[in-house]
């Protein structure tokens, strides 16, 4: 079901209805017929996107980049995907399991919007000693599966550099871990970064360890998850 | 039967190597599925089960074991429960996902900041009637307004293109009776009120030239809705209270975040009653 309101452009809907919109954009007739976009005032097959999408609809169609962030708790993950252009940026924000929430910022709020999304913010704390993860537990930590995440922190629990701050966090599952990627150039080029967060600070995982981090540091790499301007092939 | 069997293979055989060479994605052609779930499924499920069923198929038809068959039966169930997983969830699983999809040439983030801000910041020193002193950017001009509490306002100088000048401000006040704590109390919920869209980033303790201080980062929409981070050095001596602070355009903070430390770094603070 769309729920849409034509005043502030907030748009909800599914997987399925996401990319009929953006199929019916691109110019496929089938989807620009869409009754279920047509009622809901999304697409009118005269006239194409409603103007409160239009613009976030095109850096979705004609991106620079694009990317995703998984978000995941102990018993849940969030999927989001983003798109960017020198023009508009996009993000279909998973705000229930399944439901999506599509929102057209311009490209310099891109980076707080996705701190917002991944709560960063002050600590209390900042953990001291790298913990060395085995790829195991690092695919299990940063993993969209909620049993593989619960069974990696659980065996981050018994590591050695562990602050007792962050072993209360594991026992009471007030951690969450964050994965994000941005390509461009066609997928041939992006970066990566992956957190591991709670109250009692925070790791980044980088060469095989999670390295105790600050919110400043992870602000700055999420400024880097995005291409400088010498990284995109001009041809494109 | 031979025939089939080979006509078989030789589908099979197309379609792996189809798979494979999209997977592999080396050229932009080849990357043909990236962006959409349905070229997604197509590219990393549908065209490895597919091929995989063919070549099985007829290795089987033209004579394999008992024990070969087996295996072969167990593998496409286990792509068949792949492929099924993934037209239900309407995602494809992100293990499926090439390495240079995933982790995109395995630049991290992390990693690219050191390139980036290796740049010797040259200065010109600056010091205030009340003792006060830091050395500013030597490029930037600098004023000291006729504006109470502000002591100097340094701007970077016009870059094309760019929509937002960074800045520093210095401003000194005087009468924090309550103490510091109360004073960075005050001060956050003026922040959150002031500034539109605030967001606090970081905020930390440190010390300023031997003085207790705090360390504040964050992010806010300007008045004509420009993305800015603001860094804030704030210090207090006495009941005098010292707060640097930085802005810059949100995406440009990473290329100064170091230079502004290294500005803070070389702050002198006056001893209470000795102005020169």
């Amino acid at each position: 079901m769309i729920d849409f309101n034509t005043e502030t452009g907030h748009l909800r809907l599914n997987a399925d209805e996401f990319e009929l919109l953006v199929d019916a954009t691109s110019g496929i007739a089938k989807a620009k017929r869409s009754k279920a976009l047509n009622e809901a005032g999304v697409f009118d097959p005269d006239v194409g996107p409603h103007r409160a999408l239009a613009l976030g609809l095109s850096a979705v169609l004609a991106s620079m980049c694009q990317g995703q962030l998984l978000v995941g708790g102990p018993r849940n993950t969030q999927l989001h995907q983003v798109w960017m252009n020198a023009g508009a940026a996009a993000m279909l924000m998973e705000v229930e399991p399944a439901i999506y929430e599509f929102v057209t910022i311009a490209p310099g709020f891109m980076p707080a919007a996705l701190a917002r999304i991944c709560r960063l913010g002050p600590r209390r704390d900042q953990p001291v000693d790298d913990i060395a993860l085995s790829k195991r537990t690092a695919n299990g930590l940063w993993s969209e599966d909620d049993k593989a995440r619960g069974e990696a922190a659980r065996e981050i629990t018994s590591s050695a550099g562990l602050s007792p701050g962050w072993r209360e966090t594991l026992a009471d599952e007030t951690w969450w871990t964050w994965d994000a990627t941005v390509i461009w150039n066609g997928g041939k080029d992006g970066r990566t970064l992956r957190v591991l967060d709670s109250a009692a600070g925070t790791y980044a995982f980088d060469d095989g360890a999670l390295q105790p981090t600050s919110a400043t540091q992870i602000w700055r790499a999420i400024t880097r998850l995005f291409p400088a301007d010498g990284e995109i092939d001009s041809a494109r | 039967m031979i025939l089939k069997m080979a006509f078989f293979l030789i589908i099979g055989v197309c379609t792996v190597a189809v798979a494979v060479w999209s997977r592999a994605g080396r050229s932009e052609r080849a990357r043909w599925w990236v962006g959409k779930s349905l070229t997604q499924f197509a590219a990393l499920v549908a065209l490895p089960v597919v091929g995989a069923y063919f070549i099985l198929g007829s290795i089987i038809g033209m004579g394999g074991s008992d024990s070969l068959e087996t295996v072969i039966g167990l593998l496409v169930i286990a792509m068949v429960i792949v492929a099924i997983w993934s037209a239900v969830m309407r995602r494809v699983p992100r293990w499926l996902f090439p390495r240079w999809y995933k982790t995109a040439n395995k630049s991290s983030a992390n990693a690219r900041s050191q390139e980036r801000n290796r740049m010797t910041l040259n200065t010109t020193p600056w010091q205030h009637s009340s003792g006060f002193a830091m050395p500013i950017p030597a490029d930037w001009t600098h004023a000291e307004p006729d504006e109470p509490l502000v002591a100097v306002i340094a701007l970077e100088p016009p870059v094309e293109g760019i929509d937002f000048r960074a800045n520093i401000v210095v401003t000194i006040d005087d009468g924090h009776t309550g103490g510091f704590d109360q004073w960075q109390s005050e001060a956050d919920q003026l922040l959150g009120r002031a500034l539109n869209d605030w967001l606090l980033l970081d905020l930390e303790r440190v010390t300023i030239d031997g003085h207790q201080g705090v360390r504040r980062l964050g992010h806010h929409a300007t008045a004509d809705n420009v993305p800015v981070v603001m860094e804030q050095w704030v210090a207090l001596d006495g009941q005098t209270g010292y707060t640097v602070t930085f802005s810059v355009g949100a995406m440009a903070y990473d290329d100064l975040a170091d230079q502004f430390a290294q500005l803070v770094g070389a702050i002198s603070i006056p001893k209470l009653g000795a102005k020169p």
